[in-house]
């Protein structure tokens, strides 16, 4: 009873507006659902890909360099001295150095693709909050995880050496140039190099 | 009791009750608005209190009680890929030409130790900071998670109270239909009233026709009176 309107205006609003929440969190629970996958072991997996990528590349840098390192010490008729073991010792740790640096540029693939999960699904939440239309949140994060779970591919790797091989290239330049100095130490790439005074 | 006085407390009686319905259907409407309101209030407080436990577990898991083993477990986590990755690389040994002397491979012996040695430093401190980097990751996802949560939180109530004004409005109505039935007691009791008023009236006054001029023998001629004298006498 009563005049001009229906009493149960706003408990139909309040039907309505439990719905609603009701429907979001259904939508909530899709995405999780869709996002499962999204585990440790998945980001792990990511890591272990790069290492796969980079590890065999830095390996075969390091044999090269290596190599460069023998041939150009042996020109310098430095074989077998201390210079080589120092040498040897210098690169050995550049090479652990850099191995280090590719295990954390794995773990940061892992926590990039973490991070860019995390914001797909933090704008499928939003989404659905302004739809309020679980089917449709639904699809978007199927959507969203099959293409997460594509491969991708990883920017290629640059010299892993440089570093070492530009200061020991500037030292030996430096001794080039100065009285007295001995031959070039390591310089590769080139023809053997001796400096004769006079 | 005679029955004009019955009439005119029956007319009491029901103006009296009107009005008793009208403040009880007012009473209701209030006491149905003030329950909307509580509802509404302690559905506010459920949301604030929901809102309030997702702020009190990232200040928890922010803490640096909770930061220091989630940091080491990642530093730790962190040096067993470095070593695991060392292992796995054989480091390729080039063959020197030369007889290896012994000076030389003490020489290399030692220099491999002092990179070891170099290595497990600043292995560990690089295990460290990437804790660090991993924690403030772990941090940034669940404070964003929070965020988001806290967001929906907020949003909910501020549906909540919109709907909350449609249903003050519904509860103001509550009392209408009582309301009604106590006008109609109460204009009923005002008719009876002034019937049993009227009647009061007639039965007071004895009607004596013959005490009354006949129509059309009423005097209406102005009572003469003498004037005043008025200003200096000039008359």
């Amino acid at each position: 009873m009563g005049c001009g309107g229906s009493n149960d205006a706003g408990a139909e609003q309040r039907q309505l507006e439990a719905e609603r929440q009701t429907r979001i969190e259904q939508g909530r629970a899709a995405i999780d659902q869709k996002f499962e996958g999204f585990n440790d072991e998945f980001f792990d997996a990511r890591a272990k890909d790069y290492e796969q990528f980079a590890v065999p590349q830095l390996a075969s840098q390091y044999d090269n360099t290596e190599k460069n390192l023998v041939y150009s010490l042996a020109r310098a008729g430095l074989g077998g001295s201390s210079v080589e073991a120092n040498k040897r010792g210098a690169l050995g740790k550049e090479n652990a150095q850099q191995l280090r640096n590719v295990s954390d540029a794995a773990q940061s693939q892992s926590n990039d693709l973490r991070r860019d999960v995390e914001g797909q699904r933090s704008n499928l939440y939003s989404q659905l909050e302004a739809s309020a239309d679980p089917g449709a949140a639904t699809n978007l994060a199927l959507r969203a995880a099959q293409a997460y779970q594509k491969p991708t591919s990883f920017a290629p790797i640059g010299n892993f050496f440089k570093n070492f091989t530009e200061t020991y290239l500037a030292n030996n330049e430096a001794k080039m140039y100065s009285p007295g100095a001995a031959a070039p130490m390591f310089a590769w790439g080139g023809q053997s190099q001796r400096l004769v005074n006079g | 009791m005679e029955p004009l006085t019955a009439i005119a407390l029956i007319g009491l009686a029901l103006s009296a009750a009107g009005t008793g319905v009208g403040m009880v259907a007012q009473n209701k409407a209030q006491r149905a608005q003030d329950q909307a309101r509580a509802a509404e209030l302690y559905r506010q407080s459920q949301y604030s209190r929901k809102a309030g436990a997702v702020v009190d577990q990232q200040i928890d898991e922010a803490s640096a009680d909770t930061a220091k083993p989630t940091i080491d477990e990642a530093a730790a986590s962190r040096a067993a890929n470095y070593n695991r990755i060392t292992s796995q690389v054989q480091q390729p040994t080039r063959a020197i030409t030369k007889t290896v002397s012994s000076p030389f491979a003490a020489a290399t012996a030692q220099q491999s130790a002092l990179a070891a040695q170099w290595n497990k430093i600043l292995g560990g401190a690089q295990s460290r900071i990437g804790g660090q980097q991993d924690w403030g990751l772990a941090r940034n996802i669940a404070q964003q998670r929070a965020a988001g949560e806290i967001g929906l939180i907020g949003r909910n109530a501020r549906g909540s109270a919109s709907v909350s004004a449609a249903e003050q409005q519904d509860a103001s109505r509550a009392g209408d239909g009582m309301a009604a039935a106590g006008q109609l007691l109460g204009l009923a009791g005002q008719g009876v009233s002034l019937y049993g008023a009227s009647q009061a009236g007639g039965a007071s006054q004895d009607y004596d026709p013959s005490a009354t001029a006949a129509w059309g023998q009423e005097d209406w001629s102005i009572p003469q009176q003498s004037l005043p004298k008025m200003g200096y006498g000039w008359e």
